[in-house]
């Protein structure tokens, strides 16, 4: 159906919605109910093996760039991190105060975690 | 009949062990008509008894000792015409090696030499008489000789043919063999010493490691081997045998008879080695000879003489009882069979065949091999043995074991006959039992006809009566028909009503099915457009994140596919990871309910942070302040909207859009004062522009009209005493006051000129420009430097050395469009940014104008800029009510951490393979060199393991791993790292089957505990190719699928005991790719060729192949459903197959 670039890995995702294989440097997705093509991630290196954590929350790869091998992650947050901040957009419109959760919180420095909205915080003075 | 002279020399050699006064007689029988070569040999024979005692001395004790010729035999040297290729052997006086002949025939033989400084009489005897003895059999389980010579230094050797094999004990170990085949492999050997007891020599040396095992044809054939003490029967194999003289112990003593114990020479016959097989037989039966030879060895020859001729051993059913229980375990896993089981099998028969072939008195023995043999065969037939006291009972038992089928059938006869016999006799004795019925029924019926008669007279005179009844009955019945037939009517107008009732209903029914089915395509059309829609804007999605587009207009496109309540969820992890990158580079914003956010500020000491923002044009303003640091709201104030804290920090000054300035008290918020300032009549577009001065309570005000497209009037004053001080025409409305307070600098948007004001005097000190519209102006900390952004058609910002006055640098902001924007420089005045109407975020180096940062995701046009007071951070504001955060420095990589560098040592082989536990919690690489877990919450290598290692499998409670460890077969290769010899000789050693390692060390599965990498347990995979080519474990994890390269044939193997399980032979002639279902039902094979094929392993059919590519499929992978799998081929496809097939 498809003519690509030879490919060095394939998976199935996790929750079998998607079809991942490498194909030079870019991981491709495909869906499988329709079987067309989702567009690609773009990660650095030539890319060799790899895998997708259950979660769906780690892509783990092999950089075979040169002739060096690096075992590399890639972190794409849960979709429970991106869907809470979604609520908070829509749910806290008439609040004083938002929370907010940030994707990737977990990779930036201290400090930048998710807000919680004290109670006395909810009157303006 | 043509002999070579090899033929010759064999049978002058075998002549030479004959008494002389039988040589003759032997030289005749040999040759038979061959007359010419009866000559040659007789010659031979002659010259032999001429040369007297010259050939009884070797060469080299014929030298002087200076004179002998001494050397080592090396690899690659000639002896004869044979090349040495390598050692195989060394015994106390002989070395084995392993030769090429290249004439009259290339083959690769064995040749057995004396070794150096060993040719004394008595191992030249011993070696004669072992050349002789082989010479004299002719046996397919006797290693043959085919030539033999002396060297050129005199020492003598043979060439004899090149066995390949291990112990016979070995070789029943390593593969399992039950015990009957274990039985039928010994009968084999017997038959190879009782040809040599027929010819005329005894072995004396029997021990499973002078029994080895070969294939041919894929069949096991014993070889006896190492005559090297035999001896003969009658007369003696050479002149020589002195080595037999009084007193030398020879032999092995675990396997040594009591009479060869006793070492008198003469008293050793051919039931000596009949019970050196019974040892081999107890040791293949009970996985161990009669007496430890460990405790052999640590006894002295008197002890070992005792113990031989007068301890009698258990016999072996007893011996497996004395084991431990994991040697039991291990003997009877070897056998295939459980240890009760075991015991069972060796108990009776076999026990009594041994015992009787390993009595001490040798009488008592077998008489011949040949008869041990016959015992041993008995006992695989089921026939009675010698061994055992033939009862009557044990006759029986074993007539009915040999003859199963007739005993079975002879019962089956006898049971039919029983039984028939007893139903003959049963249905006779009911048949009795109905006749005397029949009568007594009949005399009954007689008396029953006589009573019926009499009862039919009474019957006569009632009918008289029942007439006159009967028609009054009719009457009534032609009533009740007429009554009928008018219910029958109105029977038919019900029944045509019902009838018309359920049309209505199937009818109704129908139209419900056709409306379900409608809805059901419809619905499944909706699911696919929704998917297609979805495909379709994912693609897109990736397109516009690619071209850096609108990240407001991606999260558009992500958010339609949030799914709503009924709804399938179709998004994956391609949705989540556009999701992020659609975020941009903020790091944070939250909303402040303002509307829009005209202006920030932050106070002095860093704490506040104060916004100002309005709702549409002509709405009142309000002002909100923050705490910095945890964004939490302190403070709001309305109809106000202009601030700036005083330079002490104490006091928060906000002016209404009327020009009325308003005091608030920081931190308490309560109101200090207010007064009115500049007479301004606000029109709904309007705003106020302030500066306060940095070093006194001066306040600068002004009017801004939309935009700032019209001049202003700027008035001073100072509010603290809420007096005006000055008021400076034609100013403009952009201000800011140099650090000093001696200046401020006004923007002139009418004139786009920049007017410095002495703030003292109120006159303009200096003019600079024009600049064109002017949005935004800043003056640096230190107060060196002015910034002007001028967001033009194509927007910059100009930057002005205060001291000077001259021009710096023209920083390019992309463009604006006359949106306005801002500009703002760090406290430290290091960096300098400007956002605006683009909604990108600039940051440049002030001192080189190099661009440091430029950051997208605001989603709205900004005009509030501030940094924050430890200049880390940017704060912007805009065309929306919300805050943003941003960072100055963006973090080195927010999606990608490089884990780890695996050495490059060789590139083809350092492919990373890699499996993720099933909580997420670890990742399990490995490559050539080590196998590692790493701790993906903290992303350091917790555990590592040695060697090439294919992870395959983590079980679901996160305890177990199964790896491949494919480091001996990595090993085997030429490898460069093993590069000093040393190395490779020991690589080698462990990988090529020698005497010692008769196997090569396999590739092994290993069972190991997470998450330190311990070793549980291995399991050996049998080599059948130069390596696996491709492995994959099952999602239970109870078998693992492979294959070995070059070789067609996938094994499905049990990892709880590393057998296998099931041999598939696939349509390929190699097997690349395996993938199991999730149910561990069936699995997918390919690889060269066109075909993959499907296997249920839960039965035995045969594949399902599909004809799936042009060229060789490389890759398989299975869904987690189950559902689908997809192939793809070095053609340059991919497929996906679906195994439900069409709904």
């Amino acid at each position: 159906m498809e003519r690509y670039e030879n490919i060095s890995a394939m998976q199935f995702s996790p929750d079998g919605k998607t079809f991942w294989a490498t194909t030079g440097t870019v991981l491709k997705a495909w869906q499988v109910q329709t079987q067309r093509e989702l567009g690609s991630l773009p990660l650095n290196g030539r890319i060799g093996d790899f895998s997708l954590s259950s979660d769906q929350q780690y892509i783990g790869y092999c950089d075979n760039t040169l002739n060096e091998r690096r075992l590399m992650l890639l972190r794409i947050p849960p979709r429970t991190d991106v869907d809470a901040q979604l609520v908070t957009e829509s749910e806290h419109s008439g609040s004083s105060v938002v929370r907010a959760r940030i994707p990737g919180a977990t990779l930036l420095p201290a400090g930048d975690e998710t807000i919680e909205p004290a109670a006395s915080d909810m009157t303006a003075p | 009949m043509n002999h070579s002279l090899q033929d010759d020399a064999l049978l002058f050699s075998a002549a030479l062990a004959m008494p002389a006064a039988e040589r003759a007689r032997f030289v005749a029988r040999a040759c038979g008509n061959d007359a010419a070569r009866r000559q040659r040999v007789e010659d031979l024979l002659r010259s032999h008894k001429d040369s007297g005692e010259f050939l009884e001395e070797s060469l080299s004790s014929r030298l002087q000792p200076n004179q002998r010729l001494e050397y080592e035999i090396k690899l690659g040297d000639l002896i004869g015409r044979y090349k040495i290729v390598q050692k195989i052997g060394e015994g106390g006086c002989g070395a084995v090696y392993e030769a090429d002949q290249e004439e009259p025939v290339r083959r690769r033989v064995a040749l057995k030499v004396i070794k150096l400084g060993m040719d004394t009489k008595t191992v030249v005897a011993r070696f004669e008489a072992e050349r002789q003895a082989l010479a004299l059999m002719d046996h397919p389980n006797i290693a043959h000789v085919l030539d033999a010579a002396a060297t050129d230094s005199g020492r003598p050797y043979f060439v004899m043919e090149l066995v390949r094999g291990i112990a016979i004990t070995d070789y029943c170990d390593h593969n399992r063999l039950p015990t009957k085949q274990r039985v039928q492999l010994f009968i084999q050997v017997c038959r190879a010493v009782q040809h040599a007891h027929q010819k005329g020599v005894i072995h004396r040396d029997l021990k499973p490691s002078n029994i080895l095992v070969t294939l041919h044809d894929g069949e096991p054939v014993p070889k006896v081997i190492d005559f090297g003490i035999a001896k003969a029967t009658q007369g003696r194999l050479t002149d020589r045998t002195l080595f037999t003289a009084f007193e030398q112990f020879i032999g092995t003593p675990a396997y040594m008879s009591p009479e060869q114990a006793e070492c008198t020479e003469l008293d050793v016959d051919t039931r000596s080695d009949i019970y050196s097989l019974g040892v081999l037989l107890y040791e293949l039966l009970a996985g161990c000879p009669p007496f430890e030879p460990r405790s052999l060895k640590a006894a002295g020859l008197d002890e070992i003489r005792r113990i031989i001729r007068e301890v009698d051993p258990p016999r072996p059913s007893n011996r497996l009882v004395g084991l431990t229980k994991a040697d039991h375990l291990t003997a009877a896993k070897n056998r295939t069979t459980t240890p009760a089981q075991l015991s069972a099998q060796l108990r009776g028969d076999l026990d009594w065949i041994v015992m009787k072939a390993l009595e001490k008195n040798r009488s008592r023995r077998y008489e011949t091999v040949n008869d041990f043999a016959s015992d041993a065969q008995r006992h695989l037939q089921n026939e009675p043995v010698l061994a055992r006291s033939p009862s009557a009972a044990y006759r029986f038992r074993k007539l009915v074991a040999r003859y199963k089928a007739p005993f079975t059938a002879a019962a089956v006869v006898l049971l039919t006959l029983v039984v028939g016999t007893t139903l003959s006799t049963w249905r006779f004795l009911e048949e009795r039992k109905s006749r005397q019925r029949a009568v007594i029924a009949e005399q009954s019926e007689a008396h029953e006809r006589v009573r019926a008669q009499e009862a039919q007279r009474t019957a006569e005179q009632s009918r008289g009566e029942a007439e006159l009844s009967q028609r009054e009955a009719e009457n009534q019945r032609h009533t009740a028909e007429e009554s009928q037939r008018q219910a029958e009517a109105d029977r038919r107008v019900a029944e045509k009503a019902r009838h018309d009732a359920e049309q209505a209903q199937t009818a109704a029914v129908l139209a419900r099915q056709h409306a379900e089915t409608a809805q059901q395509s419809a619905l499944t059309a909706a699911r696919t457009l929704s998917a297609h829609l979805y495909a379709a804007d994912m693609y897109a999605v990736q397109t516009m994140l690619r071209e850096k587009g609108d990240l407001s207009g991606v999260q558009r496109i992500l958010r339609a596919h949030l799914p709503q309540p009924g709804e399938a969820d179709l998004r994956g992890l391609e949705w989540n990871y556009a999701w992020q990158q659609s975020q941009g580079d903020k790091l944070l914003s939250w909303r402040t309910q303002q509307g829009i956010v005209r202006d920030l500020v932050f106070s002095p000491d860093g704490r506040f942070l104060a916004s100002s923002g309005r709702g549409e044009p002509g709405e009142q303003g309000h002002v909100r302040v923050w705490d910095a640091a945890s964004r939490r709201l302190l403070a709001q104030f309305v109809d106000t909207e202009c601030i700036s804290f005083s330079p002490d920090g104490t006091q928060l000054l906000t002016v209404t859009r009327s020009g009325h300035v308003h005091l608030w008290r920081t931190g308490s918020w309560e109101a200090l004062g207010d007064f009115p300032t500049a007479n301004v009549t606000p029109t709904p577009n309007q705003r106020i522009e302030i500066a306060i001065s940095p070093t006194d309570t001066i306040i600068a005000i002004c009017p801004d009209s939309a935009y700032g497209k019209l001049g202003g009037t700027v008035w001073l004053y100072d509010y603290k005493s809420q007096k005006e001080i000055a008021r400076l025409d034609d100013a403009g409305c952009r201000l800011a006051f140099t650090p000093d307070g001696a200046h401020l600098i006004t923007g002139s948007t009418q004139q786009g000129m920049i007017n410095i004001w002495n703030v003292s005097q109120g006159v303009i000190k200096k003019q600079l420009g024009p600049v064109g519209y002017i949005s935004s102006l800043s003056v640096s900390r230190d107060g060196r430097t002015l910034a002007v952004f001028s967001p033009g058609k194509t927007a910059t910002v100009r930057l002005w050395n205060l001291k000077t006055f001259l021009a710096g640098r023209t920083l390019a902001c992309g463009e604006q469009n006359f949106l306005p924007g801002a500009v703002a420089f760090s406290p430290n005045a290091e960096w300098i940014a400007c956002a605006g109407g683009d909604k990108i975020v600039r940051v440049w180096k002030t001192a080189t104008g190099r661009p440091v940062s430029t950051m997208q995701g605001s989603g709205n046009v900004i005009w509030a800029l501030a940094f924050s007071p430890d200049g880390e951070q940017l704060f912007t504001g805009g065309r929306s009510d919300q805050i943003s955060i941003w960072p100055l420095t963006k973090p080195k990589s927010q999606e990608e951490i490089c884990i780890t560098t695996f050495a490059p040592v060789r590139p083809e082989l350092t492919q990373i393979s890699m499996l993720f536990n099933p909580g997420n919690t670890l990742l399990v690489a490995a490559d050539w060199e080590r196998l590692a877990v790493f701790d993906l919450r903290n992303a350091i290598i917790t555990a590592k393991r040695n060697g090439h290692h294919r992870p395959l499998w983590i079980s679901p409670d996160e305890k177990i791993l199964i790896s491949l460890n494919q480091t001996y077969r990595t090993a085997r290769k030429s490898d460069p790292i093993a590069t000093d010899e040393s190395t490779l000789k020991s690589l080698h050693a462990a990988v090529l089957p020698t005497r010692d390692h008769p196997t090569p060390l396999p590739e092994v599965l290993e069972v190991l505990g997470l998450p330190r990498l311990s070793l549980h347990r291995t399991l050996e995979l049998q080599a059948e190719g130069p390596g696996v080519e491709a492995i994959t474990a099952s999602p239970d994890g109870k078998q693992v699928a492979l294959s070995w390269r070059g070789k067609p044939d996938v094994l499905i193997l049990n990892t709880d005991s590393g057998v296998i399980a099931r041999r598939l032979v696939p349509r390929s002639t190699q097997t690349y790719a395996l993938a199991y279902s999730s149910d561990s039902r069936y699995l997918i094979t390919g690889g060269v060729g066109i075909f993959v094929e499907i296997w249920d392993l839960h039965t035995n059919e045969p594949s399902i192949a599909l004809a799936a590519h042009k060229k060789s499929i490389k890759h398989i992978a299975f869904s987690p459903d189950g559902d689908t799998f997809a192939t793809a081929s070095i053609d340059q496809t991919h497929k996906f197959w679906s195994l439900i097939g069409p709904s």
